[in-house]
């Protein structure tokens, strides 16, 4: 499955005097085993081109297709797009966490117990022991444990294409570790677009970047470009991720850095070798 | 004065079955800065509701300026003394327009209309939402809403704001801007109990209380923890890159300071 994007826009109350427009001329195509990451401060239009790309809002500008046929109406993505938003632990309904995660598979006609594999299947995907928390009330968990409960909700309807909207908020360390890897193996399975301001998390993964600025494009092309020229967060409205604002303080202190880049070591390693030049 | 006395409280069996909180005992005094850090289900949340009386200790008391919060004619009365702001602002918010969102709060209170406009539009330019007053709160952006929702209990006015994660979905500006609010808040002479997933955010607080399956087992300036690594690597706390980055240089033997936390303070070291 390929799911692709060709100048696509979206204005909120469009023909009303009340009309923002709210996303515009954004481009990109993505399939199994891409990780696109749409980087953008808040209020640029992040979450509008996930529903967009999703098939819950049509663009009021342009076309979104799958396999080339336009979406039309949420029919055409039923099961194949997982959308996963923020706080989706708001969305825990049922009784236990074991029928929660299995009622979107069964809405979608899965046997019983391929209804029973995908449960656990999701469960483990997430890092969540199935004999632990199968049987607990979605209500009785920690904040962190409800989210990873939500997006196996997603994952057991064993969609094509996986959208994050900021997957990492509100999770501890190493919540945020676990995800992040869980997006990387998820990827072998189905496309990934993750939607965030959380970059340093996801920059290292991604295969490419697109930075959204008051609705429109302002960077796309892979994390090696971006890091290139840091002054790019800045113009998005996002701050420069500490990594690389230290390596471009370093630069003006008369450090010689052979190149900007998010690994750690790396630009230690850089970073003592440039002052070890300077002396 | 908000004082945790050998606090305990454990959720019914049917619900959890464990001991959220065992033997906390803690202070927040006037215009201090307390953050707390912890890994998910620590018992932050559970420390949250304790403070304004939302939950009551098992066992041990929690006393706001000298009222106790098992004392329940007095609990109303603390909660619009403690101002709690939680993790999800959609639930957070009732009306239909900014203004009138913000304005909820104190209009209850029965606070007349003139000190109502100041309240609102203070508040309101404390989170940097000034212009927004007629926006539904629908048509914000979820970082907006999570600073809408900390516009509401500021306009309460309260002794102490208890902040339960409130920029967790927030991009690295906006954080900075709720944090500058936070410091605006403390500078003013509130006491801020900040829970909060973000090594970076405690680094500004006086004091940073770590707590561990219910247990505090750091309760010191925060200085001293960001110095802890291996501390912290146990707690699930770990260092923010910028903080890495820092040991990785000290490793190579260029002397960063323990406190370098940000990109600024670790080039200044170079």
């Amino acid at each position: 499955m390929r799911l692709t994007l060709e100048d696509v826009g979206y204005t909120y109350g469009e023909g009303t005097s009340f009309a923002v427009r709210a996303l515009r001329g954004v481009t990109l195509a993505i399939e199994r085993g891409q990780l696109i990451l749409v980087l953008g401060a808040t209020g640029s239009g992040k979450s509008t081109l996930l529903r967009v790309a999703a098939g819950l809002m049509p663009p009021t500008e342009g076309r979104v297709a799958i396999d080339g046929v336009a979406l039309d109406g949420a029919s055409g993505a039923a099961g194949r797009i997982g959308l996963v938003f923020q706080n989706p632990q708001t969305q825990l309904f049922a009784e236990t966490v074991e029928a929660d995660i299995a009622f979107g598979p069964h809405n979608l006609g899965m046997a019983a117990d391929e209804v029973r594999r995908a449960v656990a299947d999701a469960l483990e995907a997430v890092g969540l022991d199935a004999a632990e928390f199968g049987p607990r009330s979605p209500f009785a968990l920690s904040g962190g444990e409800a989210h990873r409960v939500a997006i196996a909700g997603v994952l057991a309807m064993r969609p094509e294409l996986l959208l994050f909207d900021e997957p990492t908020a509100g999770l501890d360390v190493r919540g945020r570790e676990a995800i992040t890897d869980f997006v990387t193996s998820v990827r072998e399975r189905a496309g990934v677009v993750v939607v965030t301001h959380d970059a340093e998390a996801f920059l290292g993964i991604a295969d490419h970047i697109v930075m959204l600025s008051d609705g429109r494009p302002v960077f796309s092309g892979s994390c090696a470009e971006l890091v290139e020229d840091p002054s790019r967060f800045e113009e998005a409205g996002l701050r420069v991720p500490d990594v690389l604002r230290a390596q471009v303080l370093a630069e003006a202190r008369g450090i010689q850095l052979d190149g900007y880049t998010l690994d750690v070591a790396e630009a230690a390693d850089r970073i003592a070798r440039g002052r070890g030049r300077g002396r | 004065m908000i004082e945790f006395s050998d606090v305990t409280y454990e959720y019914p069996a049917a619900e959890r079955g464990i001991t959220a909180l065992a033997g906390v005992s803690l202070t927040l005094a006037p215009g201090e800065h307390v953050a707390v850090l912890g890994a998910n289900g620590s018992g932050k949340s559970t420390l949250v509701r304790l403070a304004n009386g939302l939950l009551r200790p098992a066992s041990g008391s929690v006393i706001v300026d000298g009222d106790d919060t098992r004392d329940a004619a007095g609990v109303w009365d603390i909660r619009s003394r403690v101002g709690v702001v939680f993790q999800n602002a959609d639930n957070q918010i009732v009306a239909t327009t900014v203004e009138e969102d913000v304005a909820f709060g104190p209009e209850n209170l029965g606070v007349p209309v003139p000190e109502m406009r100041r309240r609102v539009d203070g508040a309101l330019a404390a989170v940097g939402l000034t212009g927004l007053e007629s926006r539904e709160p629908h048509q914000l952006s979820g970082g907006q809403k999570q600073r809408l929702a900390i516009a509401g209990v500021l306009a309460l006015e309260p002794d102490y704001l208890v902040l339960d994660e409130p920029t967790s979905m927030l991009d690295l500006q906006g954080r900075a801007d709720v944090l500058a609010a936070v410091e605006m808040q403390r500078e003013a002479g509130r006491g801020i109990l900040h829970v909060t997933h973000h090594l970076a955010d405690a680094a500004s607080a006086d004091r940073v209380i770590v707590l561990d399956a219910g247990r505090i087992v750091f309760d010191a300036p925060p200085a001293g923890l960001l110095s802890d690594k291996s501390a912290l690597a146990a707690l699930g706390v770990a260092l923010p890159p910028i903080g890495r980055l820092a040991a990785e240089l000290r490793a190579r033997g260029v002397s960063v300071p323990y406190e370098a936390m940000s990109a600024e303070s670790v080039a200044a070291a170079l």
